[in-house]
């Protein structure tokens, strides 16, 4: 896969100082998992991290912490290895990505339960919680109306392309649009266009999808 | 003087090679070096877990869980694909991330390791990681514009979401966006070869 249109650098620092919501960070993974770029410079950024921890004024840390510290060292020691990895267990997490998009670049999404939302654009939300991330299913050549954002707003296309001012967005792509810009993205005329939509939650989102259409009139349920 | 030159210690401390510490502490169970390793990374912890928001007591109970899991997991650090200092930051980053989101503060995941450390990185890719001029980041970072400075501190070291940065320095989201931007391609350029 070759992208030629990345996270903006802003947003990989973003990543890695783990100061974005879990919608950006489950759509900015999806990308790095496919980039190479993306991913050094994302160490990039870690590393830049640690160097900016090492040069901050060390703080006076009390006696006991250490002993805390240490005494903890000899518990788990203790512990024999069925029980050591039982803890190591518990404290995994579930994966960041979803299932549905783990294998994205192979996954079958006409299985995904789509609602239409409006004429030629279907959407299915993927629960996070508190955050908000939807497939969205553009017919082939749909076009959108013009809109700005009021926040931030990351796209990225899982299926098929679409084309705005910015350029060709093709499998892989982001287009990382903040409270600046504006574009009117058109899909492509051979295949529905499948991308990937995180804004800011929550309120933002369920606006999204009416300021887009604007201007129609559509109802939404 | 800016927001993050105030907060740098005078001077370069000397460089430890903290990789070669943590294989002997996973290789020979080594305490003292362990101790050693605690106290170099406590109080830099401390100061960062503060800075991000955790109060004192907080601050000293994750940076406990952060060395005990460098203790236990020392054997997984692999030299060849970072330096020892990124590999304890991004543990204390994902413990904080961990307490936040277990208390509903916050959940905003940090990368997975898979990301981080990649098994296919090109070996010149990885070379490359190693390679700071500590004394040009130094420079850098003290030259930087305030603006830059400040977006940088508000990012690494509070933790802040680019829409938190721009609301309290009452700039637009772009601004924000460019800004980091700029300072990461300038503090990018003190990794060799990084272009
Ligand atoms: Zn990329």
């Amino acid at each position: 896969m070759k992208m030629q249109y990345h996270p903006d650098d802003a947003t990989l620092l973003g990543f890695a100082n783990a100061t974005l919501e879990r919608n950006f960070a489950v759509l900015v993974a999806c990308h790095l998992r496919h980039c190479p770029r993306c991913r050094q410079r994302l160490r990039q950024a870690e590393q830049l991290g640690a160097e900016l921890m090492q040069r901050l004024q060390p703080a006076e840390v009390s006696a006991d912490c250490k002993q805390a510290l240490f005494d903890r060292l000899d518990e788990s020691t203790k512990l024999d290895p069925a029980e050591r990895s039982a803890t190591v267990t518990a404290q995994q997490h579930e994966p960041l990505i979803p299932a549905l998009l783990q294998h994205w670049p192979e996954q079958d999404f006409d299985t995904v339960p789509w609602k239409r939302i409006a004429p030629g654009i279907q959407q299915h939300k993927i629960d996070l919680g508190s955050s908000n991330l939807s497939l969205l299913r553009i017919a082939p050549g749909t076009c959108m109306p013009s809109h700005g954002h009021e926040g931030s707003e990351l796209t990225m296309i899982l299926r098929g392309s679409y084309s705005d001012e910015i350029g060709r967005f093709q499998p892989g792509d982001v287009a990382d649009l903040d409270d600046e810009i504006e574009h009117q993205p058109i899909a492509d005329r051979d295949e529905p266009c499948i991308c990937l939509v995180a804004t800011d939650a929550p309120l933002r989102f369920n606006s999204w999808v009416p300021r887009l259409m604007q201007g129609l009139v559509f109802s939404f349920d | 003087m800016n927001e993050i030159s105030s907060k740098l210690m005078d001077g370069i401390e000397t460089q430890q090679d903290w990789s070669k510490v943590l294989d002997r502490i996973a290789a020979e169970r080594d305490r003292q070096q362990f101790s050693a390793l605690y106290d170099h990374f406590a109080p830099l912890l401390k100061s960062y877990l503060i800075s991000r928001g955790a109060g004192a007591a907080i601050a000293e109970e994750l940076l406990q869980e952060t060395l005990l899991q460098v203790w236990h997991r020392a054997h997984q650090f692999n030299a060849q694909r970072g330096n020892a200092a990124t590999w304890i930051y991004r543990v204390a980053r994902n413990k904080y991330y961990d307490y936040l989101r277990h208390q509903r503060l916050a959940d905003r995941p940090p990368p997975e390791p898979e990301l981080s450390e990649p098994d296919s990185a090109p070996k010149a890719e990885r070379e490359l990681e190693s390679e700071l001029d500590g004394q040009l980041l130094n420079n850098t970072l003290q030259q930087l514009p305030s603006r830059q400075a400040q977006v940088l501190y508000m990012s690494y070291y509070q933790g802040k979401s680019h829409a938190e940065i721009a609301q309290s320095m009452e700039i637009p989201l772009g601004s924000v966006k460019s800004t980091l931007r700029l300072a990461f391609e300038k503090l990018r350029s003190c990794l060799g070869g990084a272009r």
